[in-house]
């Protein structure tokens, strides 16, 4: 127990950092623009993570398992799912903060494609929370709730395009991410199909 | 107890090391001869006063708030980055091309050519969805254009800023990017009376992050079009390349006017965050021309401004 309130505080501590500095007043000319995009960034690296331990699992089981911590660590994929819904729902709120809560902030989120892109990716992100429970695996039976969850894989495209789409910098660095994302899963993929 | 009242002696010292602080300071940040070529602050333009109904834009925000992608691509942190940029006194600005006169001018030169400077506040409007009200110091480049003598031959203004990239070292990073930075004008934008060359915002010299030691302001269109620390200006006869309309000619066309009713491909251009030093910005619906449509509308007459964004 001790452990996991260490790793739900660790996975958190980004968010508490960010967010404390809202009192401290330091966070820029567009503060609220700032933390809309450290939310987003630190909900896809704690979505990542959990997809490198499925790596960890599959690509270097043998070395992976000798470890205690990343053994236990590997049993911890659903808490660690649901902190990172909760960085997507900061990102949420500091995106109506970002246009003032103004009727406009709603409106865009059907009409700007990379808005309705990362809305259906909080929605689908949505149920997946909802569901990272016992009760949930029993009530779908794991194989159905398993299925269920590689939705996280859509997700990925539709985050994918809506951090392309909307970064005007950036781009080789979220590119880059992405690669590199796509091309452990397509390797996943392929270990999977043959076997 | 004793202890913890300070000797006088060393409450004065305090005092000295603020002193001396804000002095070197102000030494090291700003580029000094401009400060000492000119007087500050300049002289108000009462045809350009602050904005009904809006408030400047605090000094501190406007120059830690920056794009300048030859020093960092995040706006927070450029004007860490331009500490080391010592500008030069002798900073000369290259001119050429269909113009009578073809010259490297000074700074001071060109003030004088314009005959002298002059303070004007002006919205400023970021393609990216956030605006300023900056109070600016400088002269109109009309009065500029009026004097160089531009030749029959000549349609258009090319602007093309500082690109050494042993001081602005992003350049490097950034390869993909066509540098230097250019831009342009039509000649008729050019000679409008809005359009100004920059040396100074706030009553000072510009400071380096915001383009020192001399920029353009062209306060209609979109911030991108006021390109900062420019070098050469060349008269030509053909519209200019610009750097981001050749990154993403469909996201930054040649004009770049301000205009609620032409979205940015991938986000709305209706609206605008006023930057304050509050946690929830104040919006207000972005004005065609960034207000700016009784001074500018008429270079625009026969233009599709759809088509031509």
């Amino acid at each position: 127990m001790k452990k996991k309130i260490f790793l739900i505080l660790a996975t958190l501590a980004p968010l508490i950092y960010w967010v404390s500095h809202i009192f401290w007043g330091d966070l820029g000319a567009d503060p609220a623009k700032k933390l809309n995009h450290q939310m987003g960034e630190w909900g896809l690296y704690l979505l990542l993570l959990n997809s490198a331990i499925g790596w960890g699992l599959v690509i270097i089981k043998k070395t992976f398992i000798q470890f205690p911590v990343l053994r236990w660590i590997a049993t911890q994929r659903r808490e660690i799912g649901i902190v990172s819904f909760v960085y997507l729902i900061a990102h949420f709120v500091f995106y109506a903060a970002m246009e003032s809560f103004e009727p406009q902030a709603w409106t865009q989120l059907y009409t700007k494609t990379y808005l309705i892109l990362g809305l259906t990716a909080w929605i689908i992100l949505l149920s997946l929370t909802m569901t990272s429970n016992d009760f949930s695996v029993k009530k779908l039976s794991m194989r159905i709730w398993k299925r269920w969850h590689r939705l996280v894989y859509v997700c990925y495209f539709l985050i994918c395009a809506h951090v392309m789409l909307i970064e005007k910098t950036d781009l080789i660095k979220y590119g880059s991410i992405f690669l590199v994302f796509f091309a452990l899963q397509g390797y996943r993929f392929v270990r999977n199909w043959k076997n | 107890m004793k202890k913890s009242i300070t000797p006088e002696y060393k409450f004065n010292q305090r005092r000295l090391f603020i002193q001396h602080g804000l002095l070197w300071g102000t030494l090291l940040l700003t580029p000094h001869w401009l400060q000492a070529a000119f007087k500050w602050p300049a002289n108000k333009n009462s045809k350009y006063p602050t904005p009904e109904g809006l408030k400047i834009t605090p000094e501190e925000l406007a120059t830690t708030y920056n794009n300048f992608y030859e020093f960092s691509l995040d706006k927070d942190e450029v004007h860490t980055k331009v500490k080391d940029w010592k500008i030069p006194a002798d900073w000369k600005v290259d001119i050429s091309g269909f113009t009578e006169t073809k010259s490297k001018m000074t700074v001071t030169e060109l003030v004088d050519l314009a005959g002298g400077l002059e303070e004007r506040v002006y919205r400023f409007r970021c393609v990216e969805g956030w605006s300023m009200v900056v109070p600016w110091t400088g002269i109109p480049l009309q009065k500029v254009v009026e004097k160089l003598k531009p030749q029959k031959k000549c349609t258009h203004l090319k602007f093309q800023s500082f690109s050494d990239s042993a001081i602005a070292k992003n350049i490097k990073l950034m390869p993909q990017y066509p540098w230097p930075y250019t831009e342009g004008l039509t000649l008729p934008e050019a000679e409008n009376p809005l359009t100004f060359l920059a040396v100074g915002m706030y009553g000072k010299p510009l400071p380096a992050q915001n383009g020192a030691p001399i920029r353009l302001v062209v306060p209609w269109k979109y911030g991108f079009k006021s390109i900062k620390s420019i070098t050469h200006i060349q008269f030509t006869d053909q519209q200019p390349q610009t750097l981001w309309n050749q990154l993403a000619p469909n996201e930054y066309g040649f004009y770049a006017n301000v205009n609620p009713q032409v979205d940015h491909p991938r986000w709305s251009q209706a609206s605008e965050r006023i930057l304050d030093k509050g946690f929830i910005p104040k919006r207000k619906p972005t004005l065609l021309f960034n207000g700016y449509e009784k001074e500018v509308a008429y270079l625009y007459k026969n233009l599709d401004l759809k088509k031509n964004y």
